[in-house]
């Protein structure tokens, strides 16, 4: 849970923004219960700086998932693997 | 009835349909392990022959993937000696999503709050991926990267799904730190901004 800090960030000025850091991601990752998901979307619709935080953290994901694109085995890789079941196996072809 | 030589064919044409397809997925996940590719290739081909000499204990039709990265990660630990489980550092969301709030703080300071939309950091991205250390990389790439399930994560990492959780606030938590400290350090132009909507965030 998030401690709330003496000096609160700039623009986030209610424990629900700081319950919000937390809830966000795991909102994200659909492992937010349904009553606090209710909650979260309640307090972004009038919380335009944590709907912001939302939306950094949503950017955040897509750009790191989007490295799934570009890394692919190398083909030398893929005949090696090929090679050791065909060895394994005594099949010529994989 | 089936004959030894129809098994036989007919094991080695399901792994062809189920594990292969994924290996691109689990180079990946072994390039993200090892972060060194000739290190990685090994690992992946240690993967797959120990896949299939254990094909049998594979359910068809199950989250061949998840199977395959579990596989992936003991022949990675094994490469390294490393059996034993690594320390596991006191997980602590709350901190890390404080910390996630005020960095996003500097950022919105900064003009960078548009930063993980810009087509340009993307091999940032990829090097501050490779900086993050373990645990908390490898929770990354599953989850984040691979798009799979705490429970797969939790699976393939042998700890329970809470522990994926915090390894994953902290993972993220330092993957920002490091690309706000890259925009910084590269210089990026600060998002413009209109004056009204600066003066409605205070």
């Amino acid at each position: 849970m998030v401690e709330i800090p003496r000096e609160r960030l700039p623009g986030f000025p209610v424990d629900q923004c700081y319950e919000a850091f937390e809830h966000v991601w795991d909102y994200l990752d659909g492992r937010l219960p349904a009553p606090q998901v209710s909650d979260l979307l309640a307090h972004l619709e009038i919380c335009e700086k944590c709907r912001d935080f939302g939306e950094f953290q949503e950017a955040y994901r897509t750009a790191v998932a989007a490295l799934r694109e570009r890394t692919s085995a190398p083909p030398a890789l893929r005949d090696r693997v090929r090679k050791t079941l065909a060895s394994e196996t005594g099949r010529e072809r994989w | 009835m089936s004959t030894p030589e129809t098994q036989t064919t007919d094991r080695d044409a399901a792994f062809e349909r189920e594990a292969l397809p994924w290996i691109d997925d689990v180079y990946r996940f072994a390039l993200s392990l090892t972060r060194d590719e000739a290190d990685a290739d090994d690992v992946v081909q240690d993967t797959y022959l120990r896949a299939f000499r254990s094909w049998h204990t594979y359910s068809q039709g199950t989250d061949c993937r998840r199977w395959l990265f579990t596989i992936c990660r003991n022949a990675f630990l094994r490469s390294r000696e490393r059996v034993q489980p690594t320390v596991e550092l006191d997980g602590d969301e709350g901190k890390d999503a404080l910390a996630m709030g005020a960095l996003f703080c500097e950022a919105f300071d900064a003009g960078y709050d548009d930063l993980f939309a810009r087509l340009d950091l993307a091999p940032a991205i990829e090097r501050a991926l490779r900086a993050v250390p373990e645990p908390f990389r490898s929770a990354i790439v599953i989850v984040d990267v691979e798009d799979q399930s705490y429970d797969a994560a939790a699976e393939i990492l042998c700890v329970p799904i809470g522990t994926v959780r915090s390894r994953l606030f902290r993972g993220r938590r330092l993957m920002q730190e490091q690309l706000l400290a890259y925009a910084r350090d590269a210089g990026f132009t600060p998002r413009a901004r209109n004056h009204a909507a600066e003066h409605r965030h205070g």
